[in-house]
């Protein structure tokens, strides 16, 4: 019965870190010049969960959790002579999730991760226009517009223990839920101007209520909800194409 | 040696958390609980606003929205017996590339070849073999399926309803020839007489024009009669894929090749039947 406690632990886990609330973004304006840019956003989000877990000294339990969600994207961004504008995305993101569980305990071990992956195509056009400054968001919803591309689950076990394999297409649908889960903590994409010239901009970015870490007991390390890359880069449109082209 | 078995209570448990986990993420769905505005435009039906071989729609008269408007990508996309291959090399030395054969009614056979993950993500003992890298996509009315081993009723439910338009949004990104030839300065662009390529007779252009005192360079071929790029050979400094003040090394390279071809019927498989449901005498 030992191993249920990890199992029960693995749900309260999964209810804590899809209810996290969702903080209102802030917004401010400063000159920059009119023109109409487009060039690309890029971000990388992660969720690391690394945790163990010892019953009795007999049951030792590893949980790892790994969470990649990676949006490259089209950035089109309009400034006016008055200062007002608006941006609009089209950013597409992949998702994966590595669910890893080991279970050792005398008489061996069980293996068995389970993968996840699945892409968001998120559009945002253009609202009414609004104060542009060093820091200007969109609304960016992936949740939204997802869906599941693969799914594997793979059990390694060593010693007499059964089921193993069972356990890991069992717990195979939790990846949907936890990408669908994260996803859903995502309402905005914030962007942070830290350069602008009269051809081009570009500087940070950050999704609100994404960055957070917090720990559930009886673990004792975090899960982490980082965004180790978010940056953007526009440039002033150009009129290349001799054809109907690209205008 | 006693046999430990991971038994029914257990699988009782895991089904419980199933059930945990959806109902936790309806509950973060609902505005009441996380705050979220109902008031914000809704983009995703602006997305699917069918435009012929557009990558998404956009309101009149708006200078801003005219670059969403069809471009020479979104033409060919719209092509009927045709295959296309795409494939991108970037600056971090990942690669992945798309196989894409479109039949004379407009349905789709995509193949999707991706890098492998990085092995050390993974955790010890997984059998990378049992990773694939690759996946295929069957589009018929629009509607994408995935073609998966594992469910034998794939075929029966689509991953995506209006899969040409979020393909030709996916195209539009950094990745795609498109976003960086929206770019270029006036004059980057050179005709450079006509060739036949991949059956079609093409009008071929030089690129070759700076941004931010970083070339883009290449060729790029479009068919007069369609306004498709029939091909096109991209390199984009991967400084201009990173910050100024960070510039990156290497470059993005873009390949897009098409031609036309007789592409066999692409449909999707018969679905298995439905398992017998044994009944009993009354």
């Amino acid at each position: 019965m030992k191993p249920l406690v990890s199992t029960f632990l693995a749900a309260v886990f999964l209810f804590l870190l899809i209810l996290q609330p969702i903080p209102a973004p802030a917004q401010a304006s400063s000159p920059l010049s009119p023109g109409f840019y487009v060039g690309w956003v890029s971000f990388l989000g992660r969720t690391d969960f690394n945790g163990n877990l010892t019953v009795q000294d007999v049951y030792h339990h590893h949980y790892l959790w790994t969470g990649k969600y990676q949006g490259q994207g089209q950035l089109m961004i309009k400034i006016n002579d008055a200062g007002a504008g608006g941006a609009s995305i089209v950013l597409p993101t992949t998702d994966s999730l590595i669910d890893s569980y080991e279970l050792n305990i005398p008489q061996g071990s069980c293996l068995f991760t389970d993968i996840t992956k699945a892409r968001s195509n998120y559009v945002h056009l253009r609202d009414a226009p609004a104060a542009m400054g060093d820091t200007f968001q969109v609304p960016f919803k992936p949740a939204t517009a997802l869906s599941f591309t693969y799914e594997e689950s793979n059990a390694f076990v060593i010693g007499d223990i059964v089921n193993c394999d069972k356990f890991a297409v069992l717990t195979l649908p939790v990846g949907r839920t936890t990408i669908q889960g994260n996803l859903a903590l995502i309402s905005a994409i914030q962007f942070q101007t830290k350069y602008h010239s009269d051809t081009e901009m570009g500087g940070s970015c950050s999704l609100p209520g994404w960055n957070q870490s917090f720990t559930f007991p009886p673990f004792t390390t975090p899960n982490v909800y980082s965004l180790p890359q978010c940056s953007w880069r526009v440039f002033k449109s150009g009129q290349a194409n001799p054809q109907k082209g690209w205008q | 040696m006693k046999t430990i078995a991971l038994e029914q209570t257990q699988i009782i448990l895991i089904v419980l958390l199933v059930g945990l986990a959806s109902l936790a993420c309806a509950l973060s769905q609902s505005p009441a609980l996380t705050g979220a505005s109902k008031t914000t435009a809704t983009p995703q039906a602006a997305a699917k606003v069918p435009a012929p071989a557009a990558q998404t729609t956009a309101s009149p008269g708006n200078s801003q929205d005219e670059i969403v408007q069809p471009d020479p990508l979104d033409h060919l996309l719209a092509l009927h017996s045709i295959q296309i291959n795409l494939s991108i090399s970037r600056p971090d030395g990942s690669s992945s590339s798309i196989q894409i054969a479109t039949d004379q009614t407009g349905n789709m056979d995509l193949k999707f070849i991706g890098s492998a993950p990085d092995a050390s993500e993974l955790p010890k003992g997984f059998d990378l073999k049992a990773l694939k890298t690759d996946s295929e996509l069957l589009v018929v009315g629009g509607k994408a399926y995935l073609h998966n081993d594992q469910d034998p009723n794939w075929m029966s439910s689509p991953m995506d309803d209006d899969y040409p338009q979020s393909f030709a949004q996916e195209l539009h990104g950094m990745d795609g020839p498109a976003l960086w030839l929206n770019i270029l300065p006036p004059g980057s662009i050179q005709p450079a007489g006509q060739e036949t390529v991949g059956g079609f007779v093409v009008d071929k252009y030089v690129v070759n024009g700076k941004v931010d005192n970083q070339v883009i360079s290449g060729s790029l071929w479009e068919d007069p009669q369609t306004d498709a790029l029939i091909q096109a050979e991209l390199h984009v400094p991967g400084a201009l894929l990173s910050d100024p003040d960070q510039p990156q090394p290497g470059e993005l390279h873009i390949v897009l090749k098409a031609q036309k071809a007789d592409v066999p019927a692409i449909t999707l498989p018969a679905a298995p039947p439905a398992t017998a449901v044994p009944t009993s005498a009354p």
